[in-house]
């Protein structure tokens, strides 16, 4: 690295390593240290790093960003979600808010931040806490390993089944603002969990870099829904890494309707026979938004599913980035992987530069991938138009008919209604970037 | 009730209409026959507004007001109905759904009240038995794996709904069995009233059989190039269009 590459990279972590964080039970503070480390011999990814070839985030390290309180909402007014009964823990730029928070307590079924869990449930941590996200080869990962705060930690004993949902509602507010929530989610063998992360956030500039673990014992079920309402200057980096023990069921939706530049990443290891991993998402970016999704399904064993559907609908000068990748190793023979991208163009200077992969090393595979990009079908608006539709509603009903099928696996009802209407709000937005 | 005035349209630089005058009166069916490709759904598309195609000279009065200035949404509020020859499949969107906001549209449009829930139900209820269409269809994604015969049924069932007071036709008779045939043409004959206008476009004299126009025009290179009674239609069917061409009638 140049000399004044290594100068701005410096001054870059100079800030977020204001008021750092230190651990003192069990092996955490050991962790960090070896991210610390990863971090000096890594470099920013430019356009020239093969993953990183859509997505720029030189325009990110120029800012100063430094972790700081923001200003805490007086209710949950505009945060929840109507009628959707769950477990909330809030965060304000990363700063647990307890007042505005509530966990039932449950057999079984421990919520908390992660924080308290790294000293009430430090074993859980530190059995598996760095070892399934990297920290060694992947620099925004190894920043939130050296530098988070907080987070949270929602681990499921053997066989036990969450009976309702948590909210993790994670507000940034203010100019200049850095937070790195860093969450782990551990389902035993049997347990079942469903977990909803919902980014708010207000027009200041700020930079998120979050990372979730998530193991899945033999025959657990781990639903993780993510909704990014992001504020329109948010930078927000984002990786999902998974691991699947035998006859598990991942499901996970990631559906962007705000931020500036928002990068995606979920990585999902299957290593047990019978899985089912399914990645969904919607992304709708205008103006000069970026939205990435990154995603790798790595099907180690035999006799598994997965199935991938993303849609993306950008106006403006926006651009989407789509890449999934299905990795089907040698002798993971009977794999079903389906996976599709399909977009949709509001105006002529939106981009999408969609890659769907598939690398497979056995032969007895069921595979099938497919990219789509087109306009909104302007016989469909036509023909509603022609029977009395506004056009706004014409263009919602088409927005609300094509992510449909990416809800299909939100659980619950009064959540997928949530998404809906988000989508529906930002197709409004979008409306006028329509040409 | 809708006065067609020299009416000119194109599509990328392509003439289609060149010149398209005809009139009809409150209460009248008229007809519209004419060789493949000589306009007829061209006309019939820049009647209900839709954009691409231009429109580069003359003008189109609907009861007075000009109806080239509006939007397709805002014609149909005033009253204009298109059944599509192709009618489009849209996976996504229910049927009940899209006719329950383009009804609401149309009446907020009026200044007038929206129908109660029960009121909707009632008039689907009524509109589907007229046109002979299964609710399980109407449940559906519009037009979304209808079959050729079903999808017509289901243009004259939403004409139903919307009690239009012009309607366009397009070959609606095109692709139906007698049977179909006949309900569809029930379906206009109940709606027909003397407010309100009906225009048909159709290759077959038949469809005249159940539906009796007033008046029959023959469109040809996008001109009317010929007018007469029901008897025309007749006449076409027999001798098809060539005497007309050679007639040399084009302005
Ligand atoms: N989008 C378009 N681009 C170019 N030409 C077009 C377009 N749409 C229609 N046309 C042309 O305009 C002419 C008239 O088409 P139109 O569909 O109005 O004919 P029609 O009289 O309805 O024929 P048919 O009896 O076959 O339904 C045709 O030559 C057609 O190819
Ligand atoms: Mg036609």
């Amino acid at each position: 690295m140049s000399m004044e590459n290594t100068e701005k990279k410096d001054k870059f972590l100079a800030g977020l390593m204001k008021n750092p964080t230190a651990d003192t039970v069990g092996n955490q503070q050991q962790l960090r240290e070896e991210a610390y480390k990863a971090i000096h011999s890594l470099n920013f990814p430019t356009l020239k790093d093969e993953r990183w070839k859509y997505t720029r985030v030189a325009g990110i390290l120029k800012k100063d960003f430094e972790h700081k309180p923001g200003d805490v909402p007086e209710s949950l007014t505009g945060f929840e979600i109507p009628d959707y009964k769950s477990d909330v823990l809030v965060f304000v730029n990363g700063i647990f808010n307890n007042e505005l928070s509530h966990v039932e307590k449950q057999n079984g079924i421990h919520v908390l931040t992660l924080a308290q869990g790294k000293v009430e449930h430090y074993d859980v941590i530190d059995k598996w806490m760095g070892t399934i996200a990297d920290h060694h080869s992947h620099i925004f990962t190894a920043m939130n390993t050296a530098f988070h705060k907080s987070g949270v930690l929602i681990y499921a004993e053997k066989k036990a089944i969450a009976q309702h949902p948590v909210h993790i509602i994670d507000i940034t507010n203010g100019e200049g603002v850095t937070h790195a929530p860093r969450n782990l989610f551990v389902a035993e063998d049997d347990a079942g969990l469903k977990i909803t992360h919902s980014f708010h956030g207000d027009a200041g500039e700020n930079f998120i870099n979050g990372v979730n673990e998530v193991y899945l014992g033999r025959h657990a079920e781990v639903e993780y829904q993510m909704i990014q309402q992001n504020g329109k200057k948010s930078n927000h980096i984002h990786s999902t890494d998974v691991y699947q023990s035998e006859g598990s069921t991942f499901t996970s939706g990631a559906f962007t309707v705000g931020g500036k530049l928002i990068r995606n990443e979920i990585n999902v290891s299957v290593n047990g026979e019978n899985c089912e991993t399914r990645l969904n998402g919607s992304f709708m970016g205008g103006d000069k938004h970026h939205f990435d999704n990154h995603t790798i399904i790595d099907h180690l064993v035999p006799l598994c599913n997965s199935h991938e559907n993303y849609k993306g609908i950008l106006g403006g000068k926006a651009t989407g980035v789509f890449n999934g990748k299905v990795f089907v190793r040698k002798d993971a023979q009977k794999i079903n992987a389906f996976q599709s991208n399909q977009n949709i163009l509001l105006s002529d200077d939106a981009v999408i530069n969609s890659k769907p992969e598939l690398e497979i090393y056995a032969d007895d595979v069921k595979c099938s991938h497919g990219s789509t990009t087109g306009q909104l079908d302007e016989e469909a608006l036509f023909y509603l138009m022609s029977r009395g539709m506004k056009k706004t509603d014409a263009i919602n009903l088409l927005v609300n008919a094509f992510t449909a099928e990416t809800l299909e696996y939100v659980s619950a009802e009064a959540l997928s209604n949530y998404i809906s209407a988000l989508i529906e709000k930002r197709s409004d937005e979008l409306n006028n970037q329509y040409a | 009730m809708i006065k067609i005035k020299n009416l000119h349209a194109e599509i990328e630089g392509n003439k289609i209409l060149n010149g398209v005058n005809l009139e009809i009166n409150a209460g009248e069916i008229h007809a519209i026959m004419g060789p493949n490709g000589s306009g007829k759904s061209t006309l019939a598309s820049v009647l209900a507004g839709r954009e691409e195609y231009e429109v580069t000279r003359g003008e189109v009065e609907l009861m007075g007001e000009n109806l080239l200035d509006l939007e397709p949404n805002e014609r149909a509020a005033a009253g204009v109905f298109l059944a599509f020859q192709y009618p489009v499949e849209i996976p996504g969107v229910s049927n009940m759904n899209f006719l329950k906001t383009a009804l609401k549209s149309i009446k907020e449009f009026k200044g007038e009240k929206p129908y109660t829930a029960k009121e909707f139900l009632q008039m689907v209820k009524k509109n589907q038995e007229l046109v002979g269409l299964s609710g399980r269809l109407a449940n559906r994604s519009v037009n979304e794996g209808f079959s050729g015969g079903e999808k017509k049924r289901n243009e004259i069932f939403q004409m139903a709904m919307l009690d239009p007071k012009f309607a366009i036709l397009d070959e609606t008779d095109s692709g139906l069995d007698i049977d179909a045939l006949k309900t569809v043409a029930d379906g206009v004959n109940q709606l027909k009233s003397p407010e309100k206008s009906f225009l048909l476009i159709t290759h077959y004299q038949r469809l005249l059989d159940y539906i009796v126009p007033d008046f029959v025009h023959v469109l040809h290179k996008g001109q009317i190039v010929k007018t007469g009674p029901k008897e025309l239609a007749l006449e076409l069917e027999e001798k098809g269009y060539d005497w007309l061409k050679e007639d040399g009638v084009e302005a």
